[in-house]
């Protein structure tokens, strides 16, 4: 593994098991490394298990199968001790602002519990001059440190969220749906927030999003995700300038932008029905009931993430025969 | 446009020279959770009419022992089994001690026994709910299937056997009550915890490195405490019974010591003749219940999210 | 001119909790003409929502209370009308759709009966023809094998099929105007691309008109011929689609299209966003109630909120920018992508 991959993700598989007999694959089989201060964008649409692999990357999730190497370690090996070392380099931002603050605490409380738990203090005053400082660092005032989530605004509050995982100075961040919930101009306030963080402190993410327009803005590469695998993945330009993967294009083609006139010129929606469930999928590509251009084999053997350049993979076995005849 | 604003403002169409004011800032006063619990329970008559009844009791209980020139064994034969008068405001009982002295010590016993009856078992029942919640797994199974098994039983006939085992008395009431009301609080703390662990926040927290006990008693056990404060105010009135219960069949606190239950005991010898020796206590059990409940009642609402506006 | 169906003048609507008056809508006014939709754009709290339901008069009274206002439904005023006599217009004149169609279906009612309901409670017919009509409603909505799915109940369908079934159910009576309230928030891109174009075709069959209420200024731009910006509880610009989209002309109009990236060039700038949060509707400011985030507030923003400054084709802003007094500031206007497309790039946009 050269030395500028921070995660370095194989044949990530994780189930949970649903009833009797019944397993949701919820991720199967997954392979995707991150470099040293880049993003990597996650788009998918919900329930193709793109959250679950955040959770997994960072430990909260064991695995059912393939590893997670963090800066050359495995996270799945380490427990107790070597694990909480693990957490103080790894974090993660939430996608409810509501859900994700426990109520019962004060601001100081929820952004100070890092430094609490990886004792990084000496004396009270350090710590709350700690917290003033993080809060000062995504936007927050002093003042907003003595109270309680429920009486900020959502972006406020998803503010209180990033400061409790920088609390800890970690390298990696998984932003998992972080925008999702608020509304377009504050998602742009956090998404600035977080470039700026980036540039300061060279963090690397993982960013987990259904929208992809932020996706673009601030992804350096993009993995799409369908039913609990990678259909594609590649620099961010190459995916959103030359998508190949039918669902990409499908995806692409549905998002809507803020321009009436493209809007009114654009052709009825590619895709048609819905995600089908994760529940005992049927062999072959899981992209297989929707897909416009799918031939014979793709209902029996399931692609393979091959590369069609350098740095551009796709999982798509119409793709994959029309450049072995080309 | 109007002429008032240029005579107002000179400089009315320049930027200002801080653009962005701190939009940031928060103009609403500072209200935590229970505070807003408080405000709403306080606008609650009913609920405030039960707190008002049982602070009159506790009051009354506490006070009248200690400055009225009656004990409750002490006896004044000559007065036996009188009526309520200004001497013995609630008369005297057969063996003429003041009934007014013996009801409101035997309210002590009978507060205490409710109070701590509730009160420890729904404790032990957070800690055990929360453990088999958060762990889940063997462990889980283990305790629910053992609850399921033990509850199948009355727990009239466990308090029976367990008061026969370690004797009568008010604390083995409380042992009693320790040793089989935890198993109903430890059900619905545990479904609680089973949901509250899904919650993002403890995530956030397992993803800083939290360990377990912390995350049980820091983040989960608090986010449950209000529906625990409920059951343990419902469950007081329902020990007090209980209490009343045993006492009253002979198991429970021993004579001379009154208590609520035991008065009504002795009371329904002389019903037919003496009929206030059974009302007094009886009723006061009757209103304290009420009031419990009622106070109960008040606090589920103010403490029901849903509600919250 | 199209005929009018709804006008909305000068609406307050406030709601008194505990901590005081919560001034929720202040001084609403927009009409709805037949066939055309107009999109009510605006943040979370800007009251949007309470608006829309206050005309159905489905906010709850007390707490809320509308102080002002009128509201007139094809010319008649049906302000102060009581809940029965709104009651039997809701369905058959206006009807609603909801963010989450799980919670406004009943989970123990068959699909199909309870799309039935809404007719025979409005129309005078036997069961078999409501059935019928119903099972016809699902063909149109787009759900296959309509007659095992009139049996089917709620859970079994996926959130783009239950908003197909709450689609049916609004529309089934045939009103002549449906409140859409962030139809699509709950479902994935590309199943809301497919409700957005139902919506857009059945509004087209039914000939009625759509009152779009969404924070997502790319579902604006898919469907609304019309645009209400709210914030704040008033509606600060107003106008044709194209109007509002490529000539903005408040401030706040131009930072929530700045706020969104454009997919068609990628760029590592930070993005031009509106910083802070908006105003407490506890305790609105005196003057302009969006200048404590405005980049170009001057002295007067603060003290005197604007008025309505009235531009061609009914393009309407409230900004002191406006005034004559005012500096002049950069331009905002804005280009359509089409127009800047090559041939190139347009073979991958299919």
């Amino acid at each position: 593994m050269s030395n500028d991959t921070l995660i370095e993700v194989k044949g990530l598989k994780k189930y949970f098991k649903v009833g009797k007999n019944q397993l949701l694959k919820a991720v199967d089989d997954v392979s995707f490394s991150i470099k040293r201060g880049e993003t990597l964008g996650m788009v998918g649409e919900s329930g193709c298990g793109k959250t679950t692999v955040g959770r997994t990357i960072l430990g909260l999730y064991d695995v059912d199968g393939g590893s997670v190497l963090f800066d050359g370690v495995e996270v799945h090996a380490q427990k107790g001790k070597e694990y909480k070392a693990l957490t103080k380099q790894m974090q993660m931002i939430f996608q409810d602002p509501y859900a994700s603050l426990n109520p019962r605490k004060t601001v100081s409380a929820i952004v100070g519990e890092g430094l609490d738990i990886h004792k990084m203090y000496k004396t009270k005053a350090e710590r709350m001059e700690k917290i003033y400082n993080l809060l000062e660092l995504v936007g927050l005032n002093r003042e907003h440190a003595n109270r309680f989530p429920h009486e900020f605004s959502g972006g406020q509050r998803q503010r209180i969220g990033i400061a409790r995982a920088l609390a800890v100075e970690p390298k990696f961040i998984v932003c998992d749906e972080a925008i999702s919930a608020l509304d377009v101009s504050i998602q742009a306030q956090i998404i600035n927030l977080l470039m700026k963080l980036q540039s300061q402190y060279e963090f690397t993410y993982l960013f987990i999003a259904h929208d992809l327009t932020m996706v673009q803005h601030i992804s350096d590469s993009t993995a799409v995700m369908y039913l609990g695998t990678l259909v594609e993945t590649g620099r961010t330009e190459d995916i959103f300038s030359k998508p190949l993967h039918p669902y990409t294009k499908g995806l692409l083609a549905a998002a809507p932008e803020a321009d009436p006139d493209y809007e009114m010129s654009k052709p009825s929606p590619i895709l048609t029905g819905e995600v089908p469930s994760p529940i005992n999928p049927k062999p072959g590509c899981r992209f297989f009931g929707r897909c416009n251009v799918a031939i014979e084999i793709c209902s029996k053997e399931r692609p393979a993430l091959v590369p069609v350049d350098e740095h551009h993979l796709v999982a798509c076995h119409v793709v994959n025969t029309l450049k072995s005849e080309v | 446009m109007n002429k008032t604003t240029n005579i107002l403002l000179p400089n009315a169409f320049e930027f200002v020279e801080d653009p962005q004011l701190d939009s940031d800032s928060i103009t609403r006063p500072s209200v935590t959770f229970w505070k807003d619990v408080w405000r709403r329970l306080f606008k609650n008559k009913v609920a405030m009419l039960g707190l008002f009844i049982i602070t009159i009791i506790t009051i009354l209980a506490i006070c009248v022992p200690l400055f009225s020139e009656y004990t409750y064994k002490g006896q004044d034969l000559v007065n036996a089994n009188a009526l309520p008068s200004s001497t013995h405001i609630f008369g005297t009982d057969n063996l003429g001690r003041d009934m007014w002295v013996r009801v409101w010590v035997g309210a002590r016993v009978s507060l205490a026994v409710g109070v701590f009856g509730s009160v420890i078992p729904s404790l032990i029942g957070i800690v055990i709910g929360g453990i088999s919640g958060y762990f889940g797994g063997k462990l889980d199974m283990l305790i629910m299937r053992f609850i399921d098994v033990a509850m199948c039983v009355p727990s009239m006939i466990y308090i029976i056997l367990i008061m026969l085992f370690i004797g009568s008395g008010p604390i083995s009431i409380i042992i009693a009550f320790a040793l089989t009301g935890w198993m109903g609080s430890a059900r619905s703390v545990r479904g609680m915890i089973l949901q509250l662990k899904e919650m993002e926040y403890v995530l956030a927290s397992k993803a800083l490195g939290a360990s377990s006990a912390s995350l049980i008693f820091n983040h989960l056990i608090p986010n449950t405490l209000g529906i625990v404060v409920v059951s343990m105010t419902m469950g007081i009135p329902s020990a007090i019974f209980y209490e009343a219960y045993l006492s009253f069949i002979g198991l429970g606190v021993a004579p001379p010591t009154p208590s609520w239950g035991q008065l009504s005991n002795a009371g329904i010898a002389v019903f037919r003749v003496y009929p206030s020796q059974l009302m007094i206590p009886s009723a006061l059990i009757s209103l304290t219940m009420l009031s419990f409940n009622l106070f109960g009642d008040g606090l589920r609402d103010a403490l029901d999210p849903k509600l919250r506006s | 001119m199209s005929k009018r169906i709804l006008e909305v003048k000068n609406m307050h609507f406030s709601f008194y909790t505990y901590a005081g008056e919560v001034h929720a809508v202040n001084g609403v006014s927009f009409h709805v003409d037949q066939g055309e939709t107009l999109a009510i754009v605006g943040e979370s709290g800007c009251g949007k929502s309470v608006t829309v339901q206050s005309i159905m008069k489905l906010t709850p009274t007390p707490p809320g209370k509308l102080k002002q206002g009128k509201i007139e439904y094809m010319g008649e005023d049906i302000t102060h009308y009581t809940q029965k006599e709104i009651s039997s217009m809701r369905g058959k004149e206006m009807s609603m759709i909801f963010q989450d169609p799980m919670t406004s279906l009943n989970p123990t009612m068959r699909i199909g009966h309870q799309i039935a309901e809404g007719i025979l409670s409005h129309e005078n017919i036997s069961k078999e023809k409501a059935k019928q009509k119903a099972i016809e409603m699902l063909i149109k909505v787009g759900l296959p094998n309509p007659e095992k799915n009139f049996m089917s109940y709620p859970h079994q369908f996926s959130g783009g099929m239950r908003q197909r079934v709450m689609i049916a159910i609004a529309l089934v009576c045939n009103p002549k105007i449906l409140f859409a309230d962030e139809p699509t928030t709950a479902l994935d891109v590309t199943v809301q691309a497919q409700i957005l174009e139902l919506m857009n075709t059945l509004k087209r069959e039914f000939k009625a008109s759509v009152v779009l209420i969404t924070h997502d200024l790319g579902v604006v731009a898919k469907t609304a011929q019309r645009i209400a910006v709210m914030y704040a509880g008033k509606i600060i610009e107003t106008g044709t689609a194209r109007d509002v989209f490529y000539d903005p002309k408040h401030p706040y109009t131009w930072g929530l299209l700045d706020s969104v990236p454009s997919t068609g060039v990628q760029s590592t700038k930070t993005l031009l966003s509106i910083e802070g949060s908006p105003p407490d509707l506890f305790d609105l400011p005196k003057g302009c109630s969006f200048a404590a985030r405005c980049k170009y507030c001057m002295n007067i923003c603060r003290e005197m909120p604007p008025e309505e400054t009235v531009m061609a084709n009914g393009h309407k802003a409230s900004c002191w920018l406006l005034d004559c007094r005012a500096p002049s500031v950069p331009s905002q206007k804005r280009v359509s992508r089409v127009s800047k497309l090559n041939v190139k790039e347009a073979a991958y946009v299919e």
